[in-house]
C-alpha cells in the first residue's frame, strides 16, 4: 500500500485524470482506507466544482470598443503586404496614415506644458509637424477614395449621396478649420476638432469600403 | 451549440480579415466577457484587467490574417489573450493586489448591498490573492481547460513546473476556503 | 473547467427561404438567454426592438421585396437577425423588422439606411447606421448610438452615452449619467438634463449649434471654447472670456464647488446653456 504522502503528491494528477491505470487504482485503494486522504480527495473534486459554478464572462465596467477602435487605428494592420498574405493595401496605407497623422496632432497638443495661457509668439514648428503628415494623409484618403470608386456601381444612390455629401462637409470643415489655425496656430481646441474631423473621415471611407453590395 | 456559434464566428472573422471593422466589433460584443474574465483572473486585477481586454482584441486584429481557422475563433483568441496578460507581466513591475470588485458578472454578487459573501465571490477573492506563478497555472489548467503541455507551450513552464504549482494553487486555495 | 452554462438554450438555425418576387411577412420566435446578446442587421427598412419580460426572441414584420432571407439563429446566448440580400439582385426593397427581445439583453444594430429604435432594454446598446436615424430610450446602462446622416436621439437613463453624427441632429435627454459625448460636424447638438455628481457632459462639432439645458442650481466646471460662433450661457457670470488667440473665445468658470464637468468645443457653432 502506498503512503500518505506519496498519495497527497499524486491526488491532483488523479482527480485530473492523469495517472496510469495501475496507479489510479493503487491510489484509489489508498483512498478507501484512509480517512485523512479521502477527505484531501474530496475538497480537490469540491474545488474544482465550485470553479464550475464560476461566471464564464465578465460584463466590463464600460464599453472597451472606442479604445479597441482607436488601437486598431492607431497601428498598421497586419502583416505587410506582399509577404505571402494578401495584400490589405489600402486599409493599411489609411491606418498607417491615421497612425502618423495622430501621433503627429497628439503629440503637439498633448506635449504643450500644462498653462493655458500660450505666447502668441508660437514657433511655426508644431505647424509644420501637422502639415508633414498630411501628405500621408491625402494619399490614404485618395486611396480609400479609389476603393470607393469601385464600389459605387454597387451601392444604392442614396447611399452614394449620403456619403459624398458627408465627406464634402467633413472637407470644408477641414479647410476652414486649418486656416484658422494658420491664423492661431497655438489653438489647442482647434488642433483636436480638426484631429476629430480627420478620424471621423477615416473611419467614414473605412466603413464605405466595407459595406455590402446594394447598400 | 457550440458548432453554430462557431460559424457565426466564421462568418465575421472573414470579414474582418478583410478590414471589415464593423465585423469586427461584433467578434468583440460577442468574446469581450471571456476574454475579460481571462485577463482579470489571470492578474488578479479587475480594472487593470479591462486595459489587457482592449489590447487583446487590438492584437487579434492585427494578427487576424495568421488565424487560419485551425481552432476555433475563441480558442485562438483566448490564446492571445494568454500571450498579452504574461507579455506585459514581463515588462511590468508587479505588486499583488486585492481583486477590485467592480461589479462584473452580469447582475452580480459583488452589488449585493447587505455585504453577505458570496461562494463565488470568496473562490475569486482566494485565487486573485494566491503568488502570481500558482495563480496562472490555476487560471489556465482549471479555470480555462488548458492542459499542462499548452501551458508549458504558453508560457514556457515545464510540465513539472506546471503540476507543482497547481498543486500550490489548489492546496493554498483548500486553506483559505476552509 | 467551466461546466455547460445552466441555461443552454439550443436551436438550429431556421432560414426562411422566400421568393424574391414579393414582399414576404416575417413571425417567428425562438427562446432565447435572459441577458444574452442580439445582433440585428438590416441594411435598408427599418429596425424595431422592444425589451419584454419574456424570454423569447421574437422577429416580425415584413422582408423586403428582393431580399433573399431572413437569417434568424439562436446558439448559446447569442441571437443573430440578419436580412440577407442576393448577391446580383438589383433592386431591393427594405425590410421592416419588428422584434422583442428579453429585456436583459444587450444588443447591437447595424444599418445602412434602416432606422433603428430601440426602448425597454437594460443591457447595453450599441447602435449604428449610415443614413437611417437612430433614436433609444429605456434603462439601458451604456448606449453608443452613431449615424453618419441620420439624427441621433437618446434618451434613456445610462450611465455612459456615446452620441454621434457626421451631418446628423444629436439629442440626449438624461436624468443622471455619469458621462455624455456628443459629437458631429454640422447640425443642432441638443443637451437637457442633469449629470451625477461627479459627470461630465463632452461636446464637440465644427459648425452645429450646441443648446445644453441644466439644471439652474448645477455645481460644475465649465469650458466652452468657439473658435468663431457666440456663447451665451445662463451659468456663470456673464462676460471674462479668456482668449487665448487672436481669434476666438474660451470661457471657463465654475459655478459652486463644481465636481461635474462641462467641456464644450465649436469651431464656428453658437453655443447656448440654459438653466431649468
Amino acid at each position: 500500500m502506498m503512503d500518505c504522502s506519496r498519495v497527497e503528491a499524486l491526488l491532483d494528477d488523479h482527480v485530473d485524470g492523469l495517472l496510469s491505470e495501475a496507479l489510479a487504482r493503487e491510489v484509489e485503494a489508498h483512498i478507501g482506507a484512509c480517512a485523512s486522504c479521502a477527505r484531501s480527495e474530496a475538497e480537490i473534486r469540491s474545488l474544482l466544482r465550485r470553479v464550475g459554478d464560476l461566471p464564464r464572462g465578465f460584463e466590463p465596467s464600460r464599453d472597451l470598443w472606442p479604445g479597441i477602435e482607436e488601437g486598431i487605428l492607431r497601428r498598421p494592420a497586419g502583416p505587410p503586404p506582399g509577404v505571402g498574405a494578401p495584400s490589405i493595401g489600402w486599409l493599411a496605407a489609411a491606418a498607417a496614415a491615421l497612425v502618423i497623422l495622430s501621433s503627429a496632432v497628439t503629440l503637439w497638443v498633448v506635449g504643450d506644458p500644462a498653462p493655458p495661457e500660450r505666447a502668441v509668439g508660437r514657433p511655426s514648428a508644431e505647424l509644420a509637424s501637422l502639415s508633414a503628415s498630411e501628405p500621408d494623409y491625402l494619399r490614404a484618403r485618395a486611396s480609400l477614395l479609389a476603393a470607393l470608386d469601385d464600389r459605387r456601381p454597387c451601392l444604392s444612390p442614396e447611399t452614394r449621396r449620403v456619403i459624398e455629401e458627408n465627406l464634402a462637409a467633413m472637407d470644408a470643415a477641414l479647410r476652414s478649420m486649418k486656416s484658422a489655425l494658420e491664423k492661431d496656430p497655438g489653438n489647442r481646441g482647434l488642433a483636436e476638432l480638426i484631429e476629430a474631423t480627420y478620424r471621423e473621415e477615416i473611419r467614414l471611407l473605412l466603413r464605405a469600403a466595407s459595406l455590402p453590395a446594394h447598400a | 451549440m457550440e458548432q453554430a456559434l462557431a460559424n457565426r464566428d466564421d462568418m465575421d472573422v472573414a470579414a474582418a480579415r478583410e478590414g471589415d471593422m464593423v465585423a469586427f466589433e461584433r467578434l468583440y460584443r460577442a468574446h469581450a466577457g471571456r476574454v475579460l474574465s481571462l485577463c482579470a483572473r489571470l492578474t488578479g486585477d479587475r480594472s487593470g484587467a479591462e486595459d489587457l481586454a482592449q489590447e487583446t482584441f487590438v492584437k487579434a486584429w492585427q494578427g487576424l490574417r495568421s488565424f487560419r481557422g485551425e481552432s476555433a475563433f475563441a480558442s485562438w483568441l483566448h490564446r492571445v489573450a494568454v500571450r498579452v496578460v504574461l507579455d506585459e507581466a514581463r515588462t511590468k513591475d508587479r505588486r499583488p493586489r486585492t481583486m477590485s470588485l467592480v461589479p462584473g458578472p452580469a447582475g452580480a454578487a459583488a452589488s449585493d448591498p447587505s455585504g453577505a459573501a458570496s461562494p463565488e465571490l470568496d473562490l475569486e477573492r482566494a485565487v486573485a490573492a494566491l503568488p502570481e506563478g500558482a495563480r496562472r497555472v490555476f487560471v489556465l489548467h482549471d479555470v480555462e481547460g488548458y492542459s499542462h503541455e499548452e501551458i508549458g507551450r504558453l508560457s514556457g513552464l515545464a510540465t513539472g513546473t506546471s503540476k507543482a504549482q497547481l498543486h500550490r494553487a489548489r492546496q493554498l486555495l483548500r486553506e483559505a476556503l476552509r | 473547467m467551466y461546466k455547460k452554462p445552466r441555461m443552454i438554450v439550443v436551436a438550429a438555425a431556421a432560414l426562411l427561404t422566400l421568393s424574391l418576387a414579393a414582399q414576404q411577412k416575417i413571425d417567428e420566435k425562438r427562446p432565447a438567454a435572459p441577458a444574452g446578446l442580439v445582433t440585428v442587421s438590416n441594411l435598408s427598412g427599418s429596425v424595431t426592438v422592444k425589451g419584454w419580460a419574456q424570454s423569447d426572441v421574437a422577429v416580425s414584420g415584413t422582408l423586403g421585396k428582393g431580399s433573399e432571407r431572413l437569417e434568424f439563429e439562436v446558439s448559446g446566448d447569442r441571437t443573430t437577425i440578419r436580412v440577407i440580400l442576393p448577391e446580383n439582385a438589383r433592386r431591393v426593397e427594405g425590410s421592416d423588422l419588428e422584434i422583442r427581445v428579453p429585456q436583459a439583453s444587450r444588443l447591437d444594430v447595424d444599418t445602412v439606411s434602416a432606422d433603428i429604435s430601440v426602448s425597454g432594454l437594460s443591457g447595453s446598446l450599441s447602435l449604428q447606421s449610415v443614413s437611417g436615424g437612430v433614436s433609444a430610450s429605456g434603462p439601458a446602462p451604456e448606449v453608443s448610438a452613431h449615424s453618419v446622416s441620420g439624427p441621433v436621439v437618446v434618451e434613456t437613463d445610462s450611465r455612459r452615452v456615446r452620441a454621434k453624427s457626421v451631418s446628423g441632429e444629436v439629442t440626449v435627454r438624461s436624468k443622471g449619467a455619469q458621462e455624455v459625448q456628443m459629437e458631429n460636424v454640422s447640425g443642432d447638438l441638443t443637451f437637457e438634463g442633469a449629470l451625477t455628481a461627479e459627470g461630465s457632459l463632452e461636446v464637440s462639432t465644427v459648425s452645429g449649434r450646441v443648446e445644453a439645458s441644466m439644471p439652474k442650481d448645477l455645481a460644475a466646471h465649465f469650458s466652452l471654447e468657439t473658435f468663431s460662433g457666440d456663447i451665451s450661457s445662463a451659468f456663470g457670470t456673464a462676460g471674462k472670456p479668456e482668449k487665448d488667440g487672436p481669434v476666438g473665445k474660451h470661457l471657463r468658470f465654475n459655478t459652486g464647488s463644481g465636481g461635474t464637468r462641462v467641456d464644450i468645443q465649436t469651431f464656428s457653432g453658437d453655443i447656448v446653456l440654459i438653466g431649468r
